[in-house]
């Protein structure tokens, strides 16, 4: 079974970046800052497991596109997948981690009788980020078909390629 | 058009779609983060409470030139409001002011917390909140954030 190397290539670097380095980062990083984001309720090695695993499921969807052709139904329904999977880690990024929240973030904290609550609301970025991705879609189905033309006019009838031999006259 | 240009323009559309969504985004946040940091700092706001006399009245009075240094214009929204122990509305006003990039505007809001709200006159001995509400969009308002300060009042003992 072949595989393109261009696909390892990306599958290698979205692990090392997506998946390696967050794992590592909080070893790397001093003891005080993890405290200081804990104190204020934001859970920093969790967020960075989340991002582990995004970025593994993301590796593994760039290696298996790398082994079909892109005639192939398999590699259109991969795209569509990677597509849909990009889409939520906007949404993941958008909402500081929480992907439900869709760009909405309300993040609140009390001390000494005062309640301060914090809402960044980036939605518009949310829905600009739903259209490109069915946009994106509709471009792979488009390509899909493209690719498909274009082997339906090389092998036009002939389901295998046997070559003809003229009669002697 | 044939079929395989159509599909170029898509992916070279999309691409271009894909920048302007994230240069918007950069530009948004970059705006409000220092619309955060100079409008509402070095000086540009006022806070004052009186008190009338002659009703017994409390005014509250918040006022401000802020600046903006962004790229883009902003609207920045206040409202103050004090409740009751139970959440209800004593006096809330609001008020928002469009500041243009590179440019400050002038803003004033008042509240006036009546005298019969306040047990014996003397707004120490109180029990309430005072809740504060500070917003700042951009990008014709579709982008924002919002910084909500609620400060529970009891009564001195």
């Amino acid at each position: 079974m072949k595989i393109r190397k261009r696909s390892v290539v990306f599958a290698v670097l979205i692990l090392v970046i997506f998946t390696i380095l967050p794992l590592y980062a909080p070893s790397m990083m001093p003891q005080e800052y993890l405290r200081a984001f804990s104190s204020q309720g934001f859970d920093l090695v969790g967020l960075l497991s989340k991002v582990a695993f995004i970025g593994l499921v993301m590796s593994i969807l760039v290696l298996l596109k790398g082994f079909f052709e892109k005639t192939s139904a398999i590699y259109l329904a991969l795209s569509i997948v990677s597509t849909v999977f990009w889409l939520l880690i906007v949404f993941f990024a958008l909402g500081v981690g929480k992907m439900e929240n869709l760009g909405l973030t309300v993040i609140s904290s009390e001390a000494g009788g005062v309640l301060n609550t914090l809402i960044f609301d980036i939605r518009l970025f949310a829905y600009l980020a739903i259209v490109i991705t069915g946009l994106k879609i509709v471009h792979s189905v488009l390509k899909f078909k493209e690719a498909k033309s274009k082997i339906a006019q090389v092998q036009p009838s002939q389901p295998f390629n046997i070559p003809t031999q003229d009669k002697p006259t | 058009m044939g079929k395989m240009n159509r599909i170029k323009a898509l992916r070279l559309g999309i691409i271009g779609f894909e920048v302007l969504t994230i240069a918007l985004c950069v530009l948004s946040i970059y705006t409000l983060f220092n619309a955060l940091s100079t409008a509402i700092s070095g000086g540009t706001m006022n806070l004052n409470l009186e008190r009338d006399e002659s009703t017994g009245e409390y005014r509250f009075l918040l006022n401000g030139n802020p600046k903006n240094t962004g790229l883009l214009d902003v609207t920045l929204f206040f409202e103050a409001a004090v409740l009751d122990l139970s959440g209800n509305d004593i006096a809330r006003n609001s008020t928002s002011v469009h500041v243009p990039a590179g440019g400050a505007n002038q803003f004033s809001l008042s509240l006036t917390i009546p005298s019969d709200a306040i047990p014996g006159g003397n707004l120490e001995e109180a029990e309430g909140y005072f809740e504060l509400r500070f917003a700042v969009r951009t990008l014709g308002d579709l982008v924002g954030f919002t910084n909500i300060l609620k400060i529970g009042g009891e009564a001195a003992p």
